[in-house]
């Protein structure tokens, strides 16, 4: 018997460590550029309404 | 003894083929021309939210050319020049690919109903649905019409830009529209005649492969009348000045020319297809040049 008792075979193959690293290493970077487009989102979301403010007392 | 088929290790898609999927080339066209669009309207836009108006328009391209890559993967393994997309290259799964660009349509269409006006969000959304659905769902694979109805979904974004910073549509922008729209045939037919070979292993109907070279050749010429007339439109309506009506002259008649030259040709194996790649490279410049030529001409006579 291969498999333990309480143990399920897993349908996944199990990286090896040089796979884990470069998963880790593109989950790294997407985070990083998600974090800037975030910070830009949010930089833009305040420049709008500073905009649509300013307009709206012009009117 | 229990036997599993393990499933392999894939790697998360980099963020560089998420930026490839959007189809940043293309888009450089499209953001231009909607650029043209909004600075050639005669009010003065808030430069954030003309930003942000041009970004949704790009975003709403890149959406576009991502949800496209989703539904072509599979044409897109059989052409030379598309083989190394993220998706047919296996560096991504459809399903991301998918989720992306549902993403970036929604949130471009939204953003650009708060930042500039829903008449702008409404027209953004047409152009992204007319270019997924009924160019590439539904004309692309059926027949040799594809880009000459699909071609509107390119034309929208000057459109857009004067939507956006107006609130409503006129008939400049109107005509820009028809500008692209009529150019897009001679544009993609010229790429088409030397891809043809390309287009015809993916079975894909573009016109050479459908009709012959023969057909595709006089198509091309007869397309460039009624592309020459939107382009002299806005200059013999008044609509801009002689700059634009000089620069128009002088594009357009090397446009013609080389038209003429592609269209008189017939060709034999191994040629170099020099004229219709002289064609296809000058059809771009031109839009360029007529785009630029409308904004300065307008600065310049506002």
């Amino acid at each position: 018997m291969n498999q333990p008792d309480d143990a399920s075979p897993s349908p996944w193959q199990k990286p090896t460590p040089a796979q884990s690293e470069a998963i880790r290493k593109r989950q790294r970077s997407r985070s990083i550029v998600m974090a800037v487009l975030l910070g830009a989102f949010v930089v833009l979301m305040f420049g709008i309404s500073i905009a649509k403010i300013k307009a709206g007392m012009a009117h | 003894m229990t036997t599993t088929t393990a499933t392999p290790i894939t790697l998360p898609a980099d963020w560089r083929d998420f930026l490839a999927l959007t189809k940043p080339r293309v888009m450089t066209l499209v953001v231009f021309t909607g650029l043209c669009g909004m600075l050639a309207a005669p009010v003065a836009v808030d430069p954030v939210l003309g930003f942000t108006a041009i970004l949704c328009i790009a975003l709403g391209a890149g959406a576009a050319g991502a949800l496209n890559q989703w539904y072509e993967a599979d044409l897109d393994a059989m052409m030379k020049r598309t083989q190394r997309r993220p998706l047919p290259a296996g560096r991504m799964d459809r399903q991301s690919a998918l989720h992306f660009g549902v993403g970036l349509a929604t949130f471009s269409v939204i953003l650009m109903g708060l930042a500039a006006n829903l008449l702008a969000a409404g027209i953004l959304a047409v152009s992204i649905l007319f270019y997924v659905l009924v160019y590439t769902v539904w004309l692309k694979r059926r027949t040799p019409q594809n880009i000459v109805i699909g071609g509107a979904a390119g034309a929208f974004p000057p459109l857009i830009g004067w939507a956006a910073a107006t609130g409503h549509v006129a008939a400049l922008p109107v005509l820009l529209f028809a500008l692209v729209f009529l150019w897009t045939p001679p544009h993609f037919w010229a790429l088409a005649l030397f891809m043809k070979s390309d287009y015809a292993a993916a079975g894909v109907p573009m016109m050479p492969v459908v009709a012959g070279e023969r057909a595709t050749r006089i198509q091309i010429g007869l397309y460039t009348i009624p592309m020459a007339i939107a382009a002299l439109a806005p200059w013999a309506l008044g609509l801009t000045g002689m700059l634009y009506g000089g620069v128009v002259a002088v594009a357009t008649l090397v446009f013609a020319a080389l038209a003429v030259q592609v269209s008189l040709r017939s060709t034999g194996a191994g040629d170099a297809m020099r004229p219709e790649k002289q064609l296809f490279a000058w059809s771009v410049l031109y839009l360029f040049i007529l785009f630029s030529a409308v904004v300065i001409d307008r600065w310049v006579f506002a």
